[in-house]
């Protein structure tokens, strides 16, 4: 279990140089807390994945990080909701262009990716054999969520799913003549699990409800347990898991757990709680190749109130 | 006793037993003859309409149950193959584009296909003989194991040079192929490592519908164990999520019209919408495929069908899950005082008929049709009107099933949570006429005021994005938001005209016009291509049917839509009503796809039976 420190620390915990920061920019604020930490630690190069689709209302926070680097080489990199694709091949170009990569030291805000883009990221540094102890990722966590929404029950991150795809890397091998059970790591989009759910229809399902969490918001907790609970109450046939949000080993070998359970079925996995258990989830996957992970594009996110930067950070490796 | 809920469903229809789907569900096959025919046939229907369902009874197991007979005696051999994203389509399959990708694609549905075919094929319980195996060894090596290996395939399993059993051959077979698929996805796991330096190369053997499978399946298909001269129908479900280039290589498959051997039964979720082949031809109905729009028999004389199978699956569900009384109609009863209030209307009215000199007929029609109306008039409050009892929430469900089983389960659910705050618990047997009304009209409510807010949050933020990409070509741009503001706009005027449309409905069903019950309109003349937008979207979105019938001039053909009756509920209607629908000038819709305080403005101040020119027909005129 990871124990998070204080965002302040940060930069007393980093004694090392990076060679690359890499970090996502954002419309939310938590896209700046991290960065802003590191500036004062030694950085070479920075480079931050923007959204294409949503750029306009980051409010130039891409800008703003990169000034936050005022003698470090900087590059922006771009991905769009729409095209896996293209992404995949952006993210790869970044370490394409990096000679001795394996070499190299990396720190990671995984914090605003989109969980699709991290995990591509994910995939490329294992593609790329960068050896695990050589890349830090980070996470700062939330102290609210859905802050334009006072009732618990109406508190929204993202509604609706334009699309159900495999993430790049993570296709897995899909047997047609095994079943399909979905694995579900819960958070608190209700509609767009459920939506994931019925457009899959897989043949089981085990959904996962965090038992420890990095929120101050008990609130967002409580939210946690109650999406878990309408989901497993519509799918009366599942099976319900507890796992942690702080480890992506724990995360990794409950996954191991369930799909050993499965071992006749196909596993598909969707990650809908923080970036921690994403990566786990993608750990889990990528030492089981045949896994598949499912990602579901939102159609709508809450950028009004969508989340406000906590004190924590957590830092940890895959 | 607690029952469980009995409209509970499971996840996947295609996971019920043989024994549970033959309990459960009955025999539709009277209303979808063609399905069961020889030949490619598209079988189109919203989520929930049953498709599934129905190929799962067709798929062996079921049949040889229901019909308890020899797989030798059966009509076709039935085989299902689900299209479930993530099997199918895989993310990757984008680098494939402008790299041979029909051949490759061919390829890996191809092998997908044999796979699950020859795999459901060895489950089957042959009456086979030494003269069917000494055929079908014969088969697997010249049009299996000579024809892979000529290509350069090294089998991975140990060739049976001595199989025992059809089923061996069989499972060989698909268990072959599965090894072919694990190297064409260890291909496509590379390909976006591969993509990045345009390297996308294959080098592995690519297998084709035409030499390949349906060589095989020509050859199995003549065995004598196999019903004679019966074709394999392959059902392809949800065939919507196939991507585009598989599309096309079905429709490919489909002009090949091998319907003798295979017949292909493709269902959707009228959402398929590409037709073209390889060659760039489009296929065609009736030349190519025959197509059954699940909608269109629950709105023509056949919907009768349609009330028997939903009593039937009521029955059977409340059978299976250890009801005593299973009677729809008990257990969905009426709002009883409604009901004798209006039946004391409808005798009424009837007496009078009578004394007027009308016959049994003439006056039963006449209680018939003015009974409820004036009923739901009379009532100081209208919202009081229950759509409770079996009949009228089948109307409701407007002949899709998932719409009366979806808000069944939310009753049966309801009066469970109601439950709980008495101190006396008592299993439920039946769903009280109260809870029947606050569902229904909440399901109602549901699936268009919410669904068109959705929708339309959808289009604005598809704007946004445009808009907001900074490297998009300006002309682009231009193309793209104009393409998505007539989306919204369409949204919007689609819902102006429902909206106009259920509250003239409304209207017309509490005046005094001869015809009430109306929930369709014909089009005196051709709309344009505004109006028809938003027509085709309606008719897209699933709150309209279209039809053609004969002109009220009897020189031609009209467009008849009539009106998803679950919207009943939400504009106070009678959703009994599929006798009257009106003619309507396009120019009065017109008006009413702007807005629905003009179009209301227009009937307030024009009157329902007002003409509006002179020299055309009238606005509304009763069908001949």
């Amino acid at each position: 279990m990871i124990s998070p420190i204080k965002i302040q620390e940060l930069k007393n915990v980093i004694n090392y140089e990076i060679d690359y920061f890499i970090c996502s920019a954002s419309y939310e604020e938590r896209c700046l807390v991290i960065p802003k930490q590191l500036s004062e630690c030694k950085v070479k190069n920075v480079a931050i994945f923007c959204n294409m689709d949503y750029i306009t209302l980051y409010n130039e926070k891409e800008k703003t990080i990169i000034s936050y680097f005022p003698y470090t080489s900087s590059k922006i990199y771009n991905l769009h909701t729409k095209r896996p694709a293209p992404n995949a091949l952006e993210i790869l170009s970044l370490f394409d262009g990096i000679e001795e990569v394996e070499k190299k030291r990396f720190f990671i805000d995984t914090t605003t990716f989109t969980h699709e883009s991290l995990l591509l990221l994910y995939k490329v540094i294992t593609l790329k054999k960068i050896p695990i102890k050589n890349v830090q990722y980070s996470y700062i966590n939330a102290s609210d969520y859905s802050t334009n929404e006072k009732e618990l029950d109406k508190k929204w991150l993202s509604k609706g799913i334009d699309e159900i795809r495999n993430v790049i890397g993570f296709g897995g091998f899909m047997n047609p003549l095994k079943k399909n059970h979905l694995i579900v790591l819960v958070g608190i989009e209700l509609e767009r699990t459920q939506s994931l759910i019925d457009k899959i229809e897989p043949n089981s399902l085990s959904l996962g409800v965090s038992y420890d969490h990095c929120s101050k918001s008990l609130d967002a907790v409580e939210l946690n347990k109650q999406k878990h609970k309408v989901l497993c109450d519509k799918y009366f046939n599942s099976e319900s898991f507890e796992f942690s949000v702080l480890s992506p080993k724990l995360v990794r070998d409950k996954l191991a757990e369930i799909a050993i359970k499965h071992s006749k079925s196909n596993i598909i996995i969707a990650a809908m709680n923080n970036k921690i258990s994403t990566i786990g989830a993608g750990i889990f996957a990528n030492e089981n190749p045949e896994v598949q992970i499912a990602y579901a594009t939102a159609l709508q996110y809450n950028i009004e109130g969508y989340t406000i930067p906590g004190e924590d950070c957590y830092l940890f490796s895959a | 006793m607690t029952h469980s809920n009995p409209f509970d469903t499971p996840i996947v229809t295609n996971d019920l037993s043989a024994e549970d789907a033959v309990d459960l569900f009955s025999d539709v096959f009277s209303e979808f003859h063609t399905l069961r025919n020889f030949g490619h046939t598209f079988l189109n229907g919203a989520r929930g309409s049953g498709k599934t369902m129905m190929y799962r009874l067709m798929q062996p197991d079921c049949m040889l149950l229901k019909n308890k007979c020899t797989v030798q005696e059966l009509d076709f051999i039935g085989i299902y193959v689900g299209v479930k994203t993530p099997n199918f389509n895989k993310t990757e399959f984008v680098y494939l584009h402008n790299h041979a990708d029909s051949l490759i694609s061919e390829h890996y549905l191809t092998i997908n296909l044999t796979t699950i075919i020859f795999d459901q094929l060895s489950k089957l319980p042959f009456i086979e003989t030494i003269d069917d195996l000494d055929r079908m060894k014969a088969i697997y090596k010249k049009y299996f194991k000579d024809r892979l290996s000529e290509l350069g395939w090294k089998f991975k399993n140990e060739v049976n040079e001595s199989p025992l059993s059809l089923k061996s051959i069989f499972s060989d077979i698909s268990l072959e192929c599965l090894e072919l698929l694990k190297v064409f996805n260890d291909f496509a796991d590379h390909l976006f490592a591969k993509a990045k330096d345009n390297d996308i190369s294959y080098s592995g053997i690519l297998l084709k519908y035409s030499n390949f499978l349906f060589e095989i399946l020509e050859q199995v298909k003549a065995l004598p164990c196999m019903p004679s001269g019966k074709p394999f129908f392959i059902m392809i479900d949800d065939a919507d999520n196939l991507n585009r280039t598989q599309k096309q290589i079905i429709n490919t498959w489909i002009s090949y019209r091998t319907i003798n051997v295979i017949s292909f039964k493709i269902s959707t979720q009228l959402n398929y919408k590409y037709y073209r082949t390889l060659f760039g031809d489009r296929i065609e109905t009736p030349h190519d495929y025959s197509e059954i729009n699940i909608a269109d028999r629950y709105t023509s004389s056949n919907r009768s069908f349609y009330k028997e199978r939903i009593k039937d699956v009521v029955d059977k569900r409340l059978k299976k899950n250890g009801f005593s009384d299973t009677d729809p109609y008990k257990f969905f009863p009426t709002d009883e005082k409604q009901e004798i209030e209006i039946k004391e209307l409808f005798d009424l009215y009837y007496q009078k008929q009578i004394e007027l000199g009308k016959d049994k007929k003439q006056a039963y029609d006449f209680a018939y049709r003015y009974a409820r109306p004036d009923y739901m008039k009379k009532m100081a409050n209208r919202n009081n009107y229950s759509y409770a009892g079996f009949d009228q929430l089948v109307h409701i469900s407007s002949g899709n099933m998932r719409q009366f089983i979806q808000p069944a389960r939310d009753m049966f659910d309801t009066m469970i949570t109601e439950q709980l705050s008495h101190a006396e618990k008592k299993p439920i047997e039946f769903v009280s006429d109260t809870v029947q009304d606050s569902v229904i009209r909440e399901y109602s409510y549901k699936s268009f005021v919410t669904f068109f807010d959705k929708l339309k949050e959808e289009k604005w933020d598809d704007m946004k994005s445009v808009e907001s990409d900074p490297k998009t070509d300006e002309k682009y741009k231009e193309f793209k938001t104009g393409e998505i503001k007539a989306a919204i706009f369409d949204l919007e005027k689609l819902s102006n005209l429902i909206n106009s449309l259920g509250k003239l409905f409304n209207r017309i069903l509490l005046s005094t016009a001869s015809e009430r019950r109306v929930f369709s309109f014909a089009l005196n003349d051709e709309p344009n291509s505004e109006l028809k937008s938003v027509l085709d979207l309606g008719v897209e979105l699933g709150f309209l049917q279209e039809y053609s019938i004969g002109n009220k001039y009897g020189t031609g053909k009209s467009r008849l839509y009539i009106l998803n009756r679950i919207i009943a509920p939400n504009f106070g209607l009678d959703p009994s009503s599929f006798a009257g629908y009106k003619f309507v000038n396009c120019s009065v819709l017109e008006i009413a796809i702007n807005s629905s305080v003009n179009f209301d403005q227009y009937l307030r101040k024009n009157g329902l039976e007002n003409t509006f020119d002179k020299e055309t027909p009238t606005l509304f005129s009763q069908p001949e």
